[in-house]
């Protein structure tokens, strides 16, 4: 199992076609639109953050409570059940299955300030509302608490996870080649991969390849100086990152000298030589490419639902609105995107 | 203190787990509780036995019996009670909490987190196998394949009757402890509670590594491993750099305790049997101790801990508490020697296998054998074999006596047997355990309970 993701419960169990989610949202879909439904999933997204962020919880911990908030809601419509309490709970139960456990007074009270700023008042005080919560939480989770994330995958593709393996026999990889990405690009990286809990692929697709799109949307922002490259390897067409990606660097506070890159037009073979060059390296490892474009264009479109999110909080100040800051939202003020860097962990 | 009342008005989800209560099928719709094996702090462990599926599809089912999807209403159980077979089970309940005289929520145990979400994740023929969560009234069930003995019954067995653990028998419990052991540690999870107590052996011989209640990830963990947790493993398996406040650790503590678990079955009696310093709240570093006679215990026998052999030593928080201690030479040879129980014609193996129970009471964790290695160690090919049955060594005629199971009416769960359909609270309380032996110091992090 934690050696070996195949033979986790995440992998076996809980991985879903695209078509349970949508049946999983029958209900809800009788009051809200598909579009509404969206925001949902990145307002939670927001609120689940701001909440582990609040009771001290690392990056880590906000994707595993996130993981369990939306696995709860495959089985569970929003609008039959208290998604304030749910979250709350999710990020509870993910603060001990991460190890950095949080007393249940602390994360009611901090619950109650999260959720009176959206002006949400009803947020329960007693602790036992919560307790109870986790109870039919992890029952809902087939008490299924181990969740692998992209993160570690991430910093295993690139070679950053040279952390103490002792006594692992099995801890280390069998690796022929590193990815060299420069701090800039695992930085960018990282916070694709953080927005992609914004939205159900963690419900889809196994960790690695969120890792791997996110890389690839990553290069796209930042191409490597040392690559003669201009496309990401899987040459197919569409498009590529589109401008709501951009605003990603803008909002995390990186330096964006690039535009993003021009659409995916590779033709012919790989640059020789540079086996660690990022499009070589992508291109080498054994993936379904047509699957890593599916979640590129998943977080594009990603992007796009939350753009408009933004454009239509800042129209109408709605209070549910996942927008924290005002301002205008093309110019990507709104959100701070969680700003942890996978090398100080 | 009244029960929660809540309307869907105020509690949005109201219906939801109206809903979901119903659904969950009951403790005793799925087993028959025979008695209770243990009780402690954390709440109590049953011997229980499957109730046959069928039993719903029977006449008395299809008239209205409440099966598993109708809770609430009252089951006759009598009628299964005889039904022997059922596959046995051992039900582990965690005490829910109390506020006065009112169970209520107050969020689930770091221990009982660890052994849900840990055993959901693994199987192996050689760790005890959790066949299924319930919950029910507030409490959490952990259903687990029954185990007949475990390390502990089978020493105090032959201690008690002055006889020898036959080698045969011996090696073949190390050899799937070991297994176990590698198991877990292949998959970056610690045990940290490695004792004769916690290792379980089914009645077809087959070793089942148990109580996982403080076991853990420990791969990339989030923060070190002893701020989580700055008591691990009950002090008698104590590895040398734990008991010298390591602050980063590894498996290797494992190791240390398989030694002295190994040491055990030859002896018949605790290896290192120090005495455990209290946990003095509002002392210095915390209130954890230095275990001072569990290390003069370690050293007596092992002998004194040189700087040579262990080079990071000198860096461990207690290091400067070692010169005070007594010096000792290093006798194991002799401390096995005198328990060995090969004969003269078996030097070969004798010395195989005190070369594996030297290599895992090495000081320095980093040179310890691991798990996977001892698995290939020399020992194994000598005679006589590991067998996959370890009581094929017993002399004919010879088993161990089964668990003792204990019936105490006032528990809601044995007296609801005789018609009463779910768990009230714990109750119980001020029971002699049912262990019918001491089962040894007290681990710090999981009871409150100092008995020794
Ligand atoms: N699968 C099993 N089969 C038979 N008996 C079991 C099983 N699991 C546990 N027991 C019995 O219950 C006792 C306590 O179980 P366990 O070790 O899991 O709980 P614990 O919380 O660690 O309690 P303790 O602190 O007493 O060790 C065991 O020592 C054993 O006697
Ligand atoms: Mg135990």
């Amino acid at each position: 199992m934690a050696a070996n993701f195949y033979l986790s419960s995440h992998a076996n169990y809980h991985l879903h076609p695209r078509s349970a989610l949508v049946s999983a949202r029958q209900e809800d879909l009788k009051h809200a639109t598909e579009q509404e439904l969206g925001w949902i999933e990145i307002w939670s997204g927001s609120v689940i953050q701001k909440l582990c962020k609040r009771l001290g919880l690392r990056q880590q911990v906000i994707a595993t409570a996130i993981v369990f908030f939306r696995r709860f809601y495959l089985r569970n419509s929003y609008c039959e059940t208290d998604c304030a309490l749910v979250a709350a709970a999710c990020c509870y139960v993910a603060a001990k299955a991460e190890e950095t456990p949080v007393h249940v007074k602390s994360a009611v009270a901090e619950a109650r300030v999260v959720f009176n700023d959206m002006g949400l008042s009803s947020f329960p005080t007693d602790n036992t509302k919560l307790a109870e919560m986790e109870f039919y939480l992890i029952e809902e989770l087939d008490f299924h608490l181990v969740i692998f994330h992209p993160y570690r995958s991430l910093v295993q593709l690139c070679g950053r996870d040279g952390g103490p393996t002792a006594g692992g026999e099995v801890g280390k990889a069998t690796r022929s080649a590193m990815l060299e990405m420069d701090d800039t690009a695992l930085q960018m990286a990282w916070f694709v991969i953080n927005d992609t809990f914004r939205s159900s692929l963690c419900l889809i697709h196994p960790p690695h390849l969120i890792a791997i799109a996110a890389i690839y949307l990553a290069f796209s922002l930042h191409p490597p100086p040392s690559a003669n490259i201009t496309a990401p390897p899987p040459a197919t067409t569409g498009s590529g990152p589109s401008s709501r990606t951009r605003r990603q660097s803008i909002d995390s506070g990186v330096p964006s000298s690039s535009t993003p890159a021009a659409p995916p037009a590779r033709t012919g073979p790989p640059p020789p030589g540079g086996q660690t060059d990022p499009i070589t390296f992508l291109s080498t490892l054994n993936v379904d490419y047509t699957l890593v474009l599916e979640i590129v264009q998943e977080v594009i479109s990603l992007y796009e639902l939350w753009n408009a999110l933004e454009s239509s909080a800042a129209g109408t100040a709605a209070g549910a609105s996942a927008s924290s800051g005002g301002g205008k939202a093309r110019a990507g003020t709104a959100k701070t995107i969680a700003v942890k860097t996978p090398f100080t962990s | 203190m009244p029960p929660m009342v809540a309307s869907a008005a105020t509690d949005g989800n109201f219906a939801y787990r109206q809903r979901r209560d119903f659904q969950r099928p009951t403790v005793l719709s799925r087993y028959s509780i025979l008695g209770f094996l243990s009780s402690g702090t954390y709440g109590r462990v049953y011997k229980a036995r499957v109730r046959k599926p069928s039993s719903d599809m029977s006449p008395a089912g299809l008239m209205g019996t409440p099966g598993a999807a109708t809770p609430g209403k009252r089951l006759k159980l009598a009628r299964d009670d005889g039904d022997d077979d059922g596959e046995l089970v051992a039900i582990k309940k965690f005490k829910p909490d109390k506020e006065g005289e009112a169970v209520t929520y107050t969020g689930i145990s770091q221990s009982a987190c660890r052994e849900i979400m840990i055993n959901r994740e693994i199987s192996h023929e050689h760790v005890t196998a959790l066949r299924e969560v319930m919950l029910e009234e507030k409490s959490i069930y952990l259903v687990f394949e029954y185990a007949e003995h475990d390390f502990l019954q089978i020493i105090h067995h032959h201690s008690s009757t002055r006889t020898v653990l036959p080698v045969a028998v011996l090696k073949s419990l190390l050899w799937q402890l070991f297994n176990g052991v590698s198991y877990l540690h292949d998959n970056w999870i610690i045990h940290r509670d490695l004792k004769p107590a916690n290792i379980l052996v089914n009645s077809a011989g087959q070793v089942k590594i148990g109580d996982l209640g403080l076991a853990r990830l420990y791969q990339e963990p989030l923060q070190p491993l002893y701020t989580s947790d700055k008591i691990v493993v009950t002090v008698w398996y104590r590895s040398p750099e734990l008991l010298l406040g390591a602050r980063h650790y590894t498996p290797a503590i494992d190791l240390w305790s398989m030694g002295c678990i190994y040491g055990e079955l030859l002896g018949l009696r605790p290896m290192f049997k120090g005495e455990e310093a209290k946990v003095e709240m509002g002392g210095k570093k915390g209130g954890v101790p230095f275990q001072r006679d569990q290390m003069s215990r370690v050293v007596e026998v092992v002998g004194s801990v040189d700087r040579n052999q262990w080079p990071t030593v000198t860096q461990m928080p207690e290091y400067n508490q070692l010169p005070r201690l007594d010096r000792h030479q290093d006798t194991l040879q002799q401390w096995f020697n005198s328990r060995s129980r090969n004969s003269p014609q078996d030097q070969a193996a004798a010395a195989a296998g005190f070369d594996l129970l030297r290599q895992l009471l090495i000081y320095d964790p980093t040179k310890r054998i691991t798990a996977r290695a001892s698995l290939t160690h020399q020992w194994w090919a000598h005679d006589p074999k590991p067998h996959a049955n370890a009581f094929l060594g017993l002399p004919t005629g010879v088993s161990y006596p089964m668990r003792r199971v204990t019936h105490d009416e006032s528990d809601p769960k044995l007296s609801s047997n005789a018609g009463r359909g779910t768990f009230a609270s714990g109750g119980g309380s001020g029971v002699a355990s049912g262990l019918p032996f001491g089962g040894g110091p007290v681990r710090a992090t999981k009871r409150s309970r100092l008995d020794h």
